[in-house]
């Protein structure tokens, strides 16, 4: 066969060569001018607005290495709420602030806690307003869980080595997010090309509403959890476990 | 642009008859399966009303596949809420097995869809980062400046995921070349 000479290169663009995506529909043109019809000409935004959005896009894009840069500074800096949104989006982390306080490290490291098993994930699919993410390095959640507002859906797994996991996830571009307050190193890592947060060792979670203030669960201590974002859902998993377990259980997820 | 912000409707018209085309190949090859002439029409609409945040002199191709890409994006998700992921996929690889068949050599034409088969579906097996810029770079055939903007990457990233991209393949492929001739 005289493709198996041939570079991937070469057959990357042999594939795309071969890959049909059809026309576009016959009524497109009229369609979007239609709809376009009614609405007002597009003007320009000012300079002022454009450079902000080139500032945050900017900063967006590069959120890691700024962070390099600013992150010694930011960490003793006491944020107020509004900012720390901000802060935490500009990172890239949409649904996630992290808070570091001065104190000490809690000594034991809780078990995390385990979802009901009232729920199947098909008919947890059903009720929430995004599509489940589930790790295939796990099988299926042995308790599965949907919020009151079905906006996050919690599983767990039970009865492995490590004693019990639990994933929790949720469209990161919603208003409220979790808080994470934490005495000890936080680690940024790379899940799968995903960025992630590595939390090594137990702190406390609680979940913020859009203004900041806690949602109705008080802080609970919580177990080592690795927190990334992928495809707009952000991801939380929590065990007993190092980062490699966590790593590999966060990049079989499908 | 510019003639459209005057207020030259026309203007636009031509501008999605341009461009329309890769917009659609945008919209497949990103997952939006069944719902690609959807995404297609939606992101038109959308890139209609945000260009006033156009920034005069960029490229208007990579600026409004990216508003197709987070279109088709979604309409991916949604598909798979629905339970759809099965048949989103059995239609790319229909769609080019057909185009594959009609070479001149039947047999040959068999060894090569088989091999293109398995690179497509090794792509799509890829962490999303990494299968996103392949199928830019190389599905979409666009160039590294495109893809920053299409995918909202810096540079250096597109360029340091692909390298990636590009060696995970290798692997999986010349794994499964073993499995094959053994």
């Amino acid at each position: 066969m005289p493709e198996a000479t041939n570079s991937l290169d070469a057959e990357l663009r042999a594939l795309a060569g071969e890959l049909r995506a059809g026309q576009p529909a016959d009524g497109l043109v009229d369609a979007v001018l239609h709809r376009i019809g009614a609405e007002p000409v597009p003007g320009r935004s000012s300079r002022f607005a454009q450079t902000v959005r080139r500032v945050r896009g900017w900063l967006l894009a590069r959120w890691r290495s700024v962070l390099a840069a600013l992150g010694v500074l930011l960490i003793g800096l006491a944020l107020a709420p509004p900012v720390r949104a901000t802060v935490a989006e500009w990172f890239g982390f949409d649904g996630v602030i992290v808070r570091r306080e001065p104190g000490s490290v809690p000594s034991t490291t809780p078990a995390p806690p385990v979802a009901s098993s009232n729920l199947t994930l098909d008919q947890a699919r059903r009720l929430l307003r995004f599509a489940p993410l589930v790790p295939a390095a796990l099988g299926p959640p042995s308790g599965v869980e949907v919020s009151a507002d079905r906006r996050v859906l919690s599983m767990t797994w039970t009865g492995g080595p490590e004693g019990t996991i639990r994933l929790d996830e949720f469209d990161g571009r919603l208003d409220w997010r979790f808080a994470k307050t934490v005495h000890a190193d936080v680690r940024f890592v790379d899940v799968g090309g995903w960025p992630g947060l590595w939390f090594p060792v137990a702190h406390d979670v609680a979940w913020l509403d859009a203004d900041g203030t806690p949602h109705t669960q008080p802080p609970r201590l919580a177990a080592p959890t690795l927190v990334w974002e992928q495809s707009g859902t952000t991801l939380r998993l929590e065990g007993r476990i190092d980062l490699a377990r966590a790593t590999a259980i966060a990049t079989s997820v499908r | 642009v510019a003639r459209v912000r005057a207020g030259e409707t026309d203007a636009y018209a031509e501008l999605v008859r341009r461009h329309a085309p890769i917009a659609r190949r945008t919209a497949v090859l990103l997952g939006a399966g069944p719902d690609a002439d959807d995404v297609v029409q939606e992101g038109f609409v959308k890139a209609y009303r945000a260009l006033g945040r156009f920034r005069d002199g960029a490229a208007f191709r990579p600026w409004l596949l990216r508003i197709v890409a987070n279109e088709a994006r979604n309409a991916h998700r949604m598909a798979v809420r629905r339970g759809n992921r099965e048949e989103t996929a059995a239609l790319l690889a229909t769609d080019l097995l057909y185009r594959a068949g009609d070479a001149a050599d039947p047999v040959r034409s068999v060894l090569v869809t088989d091999r293109r088969a398995r690179l497509l579906g090794a792509v799509r097996e890829l962490p999303e980062p990494f299968r996103l810029v392949v199928t830019c770079r190389y599905l979409l055939d666009l160039d590294e400046a495109e893809t920053a903007t299409v995918l909202g990457w810096p540079r250096g990233t597109v360029k340091s995921r692909l390298h990636r991209a590009l060696a995970r393949l290798r692997e999986e492929l010349g794994a499964g070349e073993v499995v094959t001739d053994a």
